[in-house]
């Protein structure tokens, strides 16, 4: 599969998808003018992910602030990798600053509402 | 014959016959040879040349063969042959006429029967040969004929006879002073006087004889010197001569080299010549090199100036044609700009068109303090219409309040802040629902019906809304608080109480939870205060390190602010948010209402 990759912008995340090399990395600030346009390719870059390949994904996110627009579209990506994890061992893990107390409640949230295992990984300030 | 005698003999002999090729001492003896056949041949060869001569008649050609034939016999002593070859030559001489033939004959003749010792003979022909010399006169031949006829009567026995011609002819030598023939002379005296017995003359002639040969030598020897010396002398000369020659063909050759080495000069001079005028030439090509360089030198700098003159007009074309495209640009980026701009101006029109319809479902702030003790809505939307809204109603002695923040901000959150509107009125002004929880569920229900959110639906979307709604019944002095992925805080007396909502979202749900809300409930025993917002506040980015604020700092801050008055918070926050966000730029739409309840 073809890597993934989009660098940060003010008001975008940084994007890494490499299935060659393990890594699934979102990262930054999420407050795109258009967030579904933002995360499509994401989330269909998720969806055409060749199943045969990896036997697990850690995907890290590591957001320091997304608004509600993007945790819209966060929830459908976690939601594609809830499809993935029927047949692949997936594990999410949520960064947060430990006095970020809105991130770690956003994570808890998912944590709770999603069936991937989500580790929430506090950052020291 | 002693030795004395054969010497006289012999000097008259070299003396008178000069023509005698051999005269040895063999001439005493007279022998009878034949000659070798080649002489015999030559000899016969001679006879018939002179037989020949003889028949055409001339006789002194034929004389000369015969003599020559006489002589060959002489040569090979066979003497009787001769004798009759030279008498034929005589015969022949005397018919002719050949006086002096003649003569040479008889002399021959005479020495050959002198040879053969035949001296009487021999002066027989002397005799006769000496009447030619006294007619011809020549004292010296007289003498020496003289000399010649004395020795033959010496050698023939008569001494007397002798004497007599040898006196004659001693005086006739010294009239004519030479001294060889006297010492002949004198020999034959001496012998001639010998033989007749007066020793005295014989030893007197002897002496004489004796001194003259001595002087005869001593001048032979002068002569011989001298001829050497002359010889000398001319090979001295000649050697002169030679050297000169020597020095001329050196002095010719000195010129020839010096003329060589002048022609070598000259050459050398024209080459020099030819050198300079090289030199020259060369001097002048440098001079039109040179002229041509410099003139190459000012063509360069004329194409340099060219080129530089084309670089330059090419940039400042290039300059022009840039700043006309500039300008072009500029003018067509300006109508572009105007463009954009009347467009931003129409939509920002449209916009802040919106926001006035926005803000007219806005409640009135009095309207609401007019129903609680105190509140007031820190309301600062991100753009001009705001995803954020604050609704309001009431109901006999219920009041409804609720903060939303929709997905989105601007127009999209705009048009969500609509739906919400709407519904919310739909819900507790029409289908009269008080009951918070109840009304969350229905939005919730209506969302998802009027955006097709439905299961199996295409289209399904996330959009949806964040809400707190709450409820104040002043009769029962209660209030009931249902929140849709939201928080509150309540403080009472002091005491701080962070009300805690469901996961849930109005809208865009996930999974096959059942949503549902729950309804907290505070009672109003006591002042209380109560703060609804959306998370606009506690997004917002700013501060040292343009860090989030953070739900922990706005707590705080909310916190902090219950020492100042009710009065004060809007103030205070809005100050807080205008220090902490800086030259940021705002991130969300921001929501915060307080309500402070008092019991009855």
């Amino acid at each position: 599969m073809e890597k993934f990759f989009i660098d940060h912008t003010e008001d975008t995340p940084r994007v890494e998808l490499n299935q060659e090399e393990n890594i699934y990395e979102i990262s930054g600030k999420s407050l795109p003018e258009n967030a579904i346009a933002f995360y499509l390719p994401i989330i269909t870059w998720l969806k055409e992910y060749n199943r045969n390949h990896s036997e697990s994904i850690i995907f890290d996110i590591r957001l320091d602030y997304f608004n509600t627009a993007s945790a819209k579209q966060i929830t459908k990506l976690l939601l594609v990798l809830q499809d993935l994890s029927e047949t692949i061992d997936i594990k999410v893990r949520w960064f947060y600053l430990e006095e970020d107390t809105d991130i770690l409640s956003s994570g808890l949230r998912f944590s709770r509402l999603i069936k991937v295992k989500i580790e929430l990984i506090v950052l020291p300030d | 014959m002693d030795l004395f005698t054969q010497l006289i003999k012999k000097t008259i002999k070299y003396f008178v016959i000069s023509n005698l090729l051999l005269m040895n001492s063999f001439s005493c003896f007279s022998q009878t040879k034949k000659v070798p056949d080649e002489v015999q041949s030559q000899i016969d060869n001679y006879r018939t040349n002179a037989i020949k001569n003889r028949n055409v008649g001339d006789d002194n050609s034929a004389a000369t063969y015969l003599n020559k034939i006489a002589f060959l016999y002489w040569e090979y002593f066979i003497y009787d042959k001769a004798v009759i070859n030279f008498k034929e030559v005589l015969k022949i001489n005397q018919n002719i006429g050949n006086k002096s033939g003649e003569k040479k004959v008889l002399e021959n003749l005479a020495f050959v029967y002198s040879d053969m010792e035949r001296f009487d003979k021999a002066i027989e022909c002397f005799t006769q040969s000496h009447v030619f010399y006294e007619n011809a006169g020549n004292k010296k031949d007289i003498a020496a004929s003289l000399s010649n006829i004395a020795l033959s009567y010496n050698n023939n026995g008569q001494a007397r006879k002798a004497i007599k011609f040898a006196e004659k002819g001693l005086e006739l030598s010294k009239s004519l002073n030479n001294i060889k023939l006297m010492r002949s002379f004198y020999g034959i005296l001496h012998e001639s006087y010998g033989k007749i017995g007066n020793k005295k003359k014989s030893t007197k002639y002897f002496v004489l004889y004796s001194s003259m040969d001595k002087h005869i030598q001593q001048k032979r020897f002068q002569e011989r010197e001298k001829q050497n010396k002359a010889k000398i002398s001319q090979i001295t000369i000649e050697k002169d001569v030679a050297i000169h020659e020597k020095e001329v063909k050196e002095e010719e050759l000195k010129y020839t080299q010096d003329t060589l080495e002048q022609r070598q000069l000259a050459i050398d001079l024209l080459n020099l010549e030819n050198e300079a005028k090289e030199a020259r030439i060369k001097v002048k090509e440098a001079r039109i090199k040179a002229k041509e360089a410099s003139l190459q030198a000012e063509r360069i700098l004329r194409y340099f100036l060219v080129v530089v003159f084309l670089v330059v007009s090419v940039f400042a074309y290039y300059v022009y044609r840039q700043m006309k495209m500039k300008k072009r640009a500029n003018a067509e980026l300006k109508i572009l700009y105007n463009d954009i701009e009347k467009k931003n101006i129409q939509i920002l029109d449209s916009i802040n068109y919106a926001s006035h319809i926005q803000e007219a479902i806005l409640p009135v702030i009095n309207s609401i303090n007019k129903e609680i003790f105190n509140s007031f809505v820190f309301y600062k939307p991100k753009d001009i219409v705001s995803g954020d809204f604050y609704w309001f109603s009431k109901h006999e002695d219920e009041i409804f309040i609720a903060a939303i923040d929709c997905t989105g901000h601007g127009v999209p959150g705009a048009f969500m802040s609509m739906i919400g509107n709407t519904l919310l009125n739909e819900i507790v002004n029409e289908r009269r629902i008080y009951n918070p929880a109840e009304v969350l569920t229905q939005l919730n229900e209506k969302v998802v019906f009027t955006l097709n959110q439905g299961k199996d639906q295409e289209g399904f979307s996330e959009d949806g809304m964040d809400i707190t709604f709450c409820s104040y019944n002043k009769k029962d002095n209660q209030i009931k608080i249902a929140l849709a992925n939201h928080t509150a805080c309540i403080f009472k007396n002091g005491e701080r109480k962070i009300i805690e909502g469901d996961i849930f979202s109005i809208g865009g749900n996930i999974g096959d939870f059942n949503v549902e809300f729950t309804n907290h409930i505070i009672n109003i025993d006591t002042k209380t205060t109560l703060y609804m917002y959306s998370d606009g506040y506690q997004d917002q980015f700013g501060g040292h390190k343009n860090k989030k604020y953070m739900v922990g700092k706005f707590i705080n801050t909310i916190t902090e602010m219950q020492k100042e008055d009710f009065s004060m918070h809007h103030e205070i926050l809005e100050q807080e948010l205008i220090n902490w966000k800086g030259e940021q730029s705002q991130i969300d739409d921001i929501l915060v209402i307080g309500l402070q309840f008092l019991p009855k």
